[in-house]
């Protein structure tokens, strides 16, 4: 009677782990299906980001496996023919050992230096964009210059030969935005009476009151000090050719 | 290899970045430019009233031009300003005048007027022109004209038309009875002439290149005719005794040949005749109706309408060649075409669809574009710079009831539209070349 309890026991537990192994196993192989999703997710999303990233990964490995590397190569002492020839067989496998090791530190050694050159220029890349980025002028803040223009600007329009009335005007500005300097700049013919208008309409543009002092971003001094004005009638002109 | 590309990178980042900053300004203001006219100063107190019909008729003249918005009086700092010193232009500049015009007045003995002014640029604080003229005390209107006219090409490039003449149809009297006319007056109205008497019907006025001749077509004696008027001596003589119709015609250029259109058996073509010798030279001969020709500026083209494709359109033709080609592609009919004094633009008539269109072309046919539209729209003619166009129009009051015909002024743009004032109704109108 006892014994058939114990051995109903044991049956009943080997039941239990059998079955608690079974589901177990069940849900790893659910786990696993669900985790691939996302993961392969991500590494969608962050492939089309990362892109160049893991190209360089790729070629940090292919670095690291190619044995021509100019700072693997004299690394090795224990290459050297007459070592080989002096060490016996004990030797040589701590020579083999010593081999591995520093071919494992050489690689390691290119890897971090590969590594920091790398960060070392993403760090340099990226100061230089920050700085780029925050020195250009935006496309809103030229569109404002745009304006402030077109509103003091009186363009010949119905003129003839309108294509060839394009005026350039080189600006200098001082740190507040006013104009300190107007030249024209393009050499247009100033004997062809409506070029002479043209150019005439463009200089009082920039010396209206009104456009006197240029809506320049402050801050961006560098970007803005010298700047050129295209005075350009034709897409106003409803006479295209 | 590597660090070669970033720098590379690097370099033509900074490089972009040190790249001059470029703004494209592709609109504008299309507002009158503000001009300030002092009145020219004298010591004479005979020609102060001169001085003063002087400033009104320059202040007029460029002001109805749409391109200038000329200051009142009030706004003016100074009224008058000595001619030897340079204006204070930060004073000016309040008045948002950008450009300034002073002078004087000098009577200069047998009746003899000299003005001499100076146009600045306010903003620029340049003077653009300084000039002096000399004139009959008399003729103080047409030395108006004369100075507006110098403004305007000074500032805007172009030559001026204020000191030019219109001729047009006069119209009175009851619709059955309509009396044409033949009538003339300066560009801005003044000067009124009527050049026959009414008794026969006149049509299509042209001015010869010198301003001087005017042919147009009358039915005097009957028969449709053109003829020939000369304004100094009155005289006025038929041109070519033809056995069909002439009508449309118009001088050449250099004003030695006038071409028009001469109706046979139904057929119309187009014919230029040399003025010295009468002599006639067929230019084209097709079955469809030839008619409204008209030259380019430099004479070695025409451009006229032609029904010869079934429908009417406007062709242009190499005198030398004798080559024709069709310009006109869109829908609806064209009609009285008219080359500018520039050179550059067509303008037509045309009409769609139950209304009239005044419109311009290039040359080529391209970009066309209509400048105005009415009921009835017709006979558009250049003002001397090819920037102005004048027609006349009629518009619809009500079903039944339509306006009678006024002559009409328009910038080449279709802007500053404005009606030239006459003493009755007005149609046909032909602007001159400038004065010599």
């Amino acid at each position: 009677m006892f014994f058939g309890f114990i051995k109903s026991i044991f049956f009943h537990i080997s039941v239990i782990f059998s079955l608690f192994f079974f589901v177990n196993f069940i849900n790893l192989n659910k786990n696993q299906i669900y985790t691939e999703i996302p993961i392969e997710i991500v590494e969608v999303s962050e492939e089309t980001i990362v892109k160049k990233t893991s190209k360089k990964r790729i070629e940090e490995k292919k670095q690291t496996f190619v044995p021509p590397q100019p700072k693997s190569k004299p690394k090795p002492p224990e290459f050297s023919e007459k070592k080989i020839v002096k060490s016996k067989v004990k030797k040589k496998e701590k020579i083999k050992e010593d081999r591995l090791a520093s071919i494992l530190k050489s690689i390691e050694n290119i890897s971090k230096n590969n590594k920091k050159i790398d960060l070392e220029d993403r760090k340099e890349t990226k100061n230089i964009v920050s700085k780029i980025s925050s020195d250009k002028v935006t496309i809103t803040e030229k569109d404002l210059i745009r304006r402030q223009f077109a509103s003091c600007w009186n363009p010949p329009s119905g003129s003839k030969n309108i294509d060839k009335l394009q005026v350039l005007i080189k600006l200098t500005l001082d740190q507040e935005g006013n104009v300190l300097d107007s030249k024209l700049i393009g050499g247009g013919n100033m004997n062809d009476p409506f070029y002479r208008s043209a150019a005439e309409r463009a200089m009082r543009a920039v010396r209206h009151p009104s456009c006197k002092k240029v809506k320049v971003p402050s801050k961006k001094y560098d970007s803005w000090k010298n700047m050129t004005l295209n005075f350009d009638p034709i897409i106003m002109q409803g006479l295209k050719k | 290899m590597t660090h070669i590309f970033a720098s590379f990178f690097v370099f033509m980042f900074f490089n972009n970045v040190n790249a001059e900053l470029v703004i494209d300004i592709t609109e504008g203001n299309i507002d009158p430019i503000p001009l300030a006219i002092t009145e020219f100063s004298t010591k004479d107190s005979d020609i102060k009233k001169i001085s003063q019909d002087i400033n009104n008729v320059i202040n007029n003249n460029l002001e109805r031009s749409g391109l200038f918005k000329m200051l009142p009086k009030s706004v003016l700092i100074e009224n008058s300003l000595d001619f030897n010193k340079k204006p204070i232009f930060s004073n000016w500049r309040i008045t948002e005048a950008q450009g300034l015009v002073h002078g004087r007045i000098l009577m200069l003995p047998n009746n003899q007027l000299r003005l001499e002014f100076r146009l600045w640029d306010v903003l620029t604080e340049k003077q653009l022109i300084a000039q002096q003229l000399t004139t009959k005390k008399t003729n103080w209107r047409r030395i108006s004209h004369v100075i507006s006219d110098i403004i305007y090409q000074r500032i805007t490039g172009e030559s001026g038309y204020f000191d030019s003449r219109i001729v047009y149809i006069s119209e009175s009297g009851e619709k059955k009875n309509r009396k044409k006319r033949l009538a003339i007056m300066d560009q801005d109205g003044a000067n009124h002439k009527f050049l026959t008497d009414g008794s026969y019907l006149t049509l299509t006025p042209r001015f010869s290149p010198a301003a001087q001749k005017i042919a147009y077509l009358s039915y005097h004696k009957g028969a449709p005719r053109v003829y020939l008027l000369d304004l100094n001596t009155g005289f006025q003589k038929v041109l070519g005794d033809f056995p069909g119709m002439t009508f449309s015609p118009r001088f050449s250029p250099n004003g030695k040949k006038i071409i028009m259109s001469l109706a046979k058996n139904g057929n119309s073509d187009i014919y230029e005749m040399i003025l010295k010798s009468g002599k006639l030279q067929r230019l084209t001969s097709n079955r469809g109706i030839d008619t409204a020709p008209s030259y380019s500026p430099d004479g070695k083209f025409i451009v006229f309408e032609s029904d010869r494709s079934g429908s009417q359109q406007l062709y242009s033709m190499n005198l030398k060649t004798k080559k024709k080609k069709r310009i006109s592609f869109g829908n609806g009919r064209y009609a009285t075409p008219v080359w500018s004094p520039r050179g550059d633009i067509i303008a037509f008539t045309k009409y769609l669809q139950g209304e009239f269109y005044i419109g311009v072309m290039f040359t080529n046919g391209k970009g066309e574009r209509v400048v105005y539209k009415s009921y009835l729209v017709e006979g558009p003619t250049w003002s001397p710079n090819g920037r102005v166009l004048a027609f006349y129009s009629q518009f619809k009051k009500s079903k039944n009831n339509i306006s009678s015909p006024k002559i009409k002024v328009i910038d080449l743009t279709g802007n500053n539209l404005r009606e030239l004032i006459t003493p009755s109704d007005a149609s046909d109108p032909a602007w001159s070349a400038l004065l010599p």
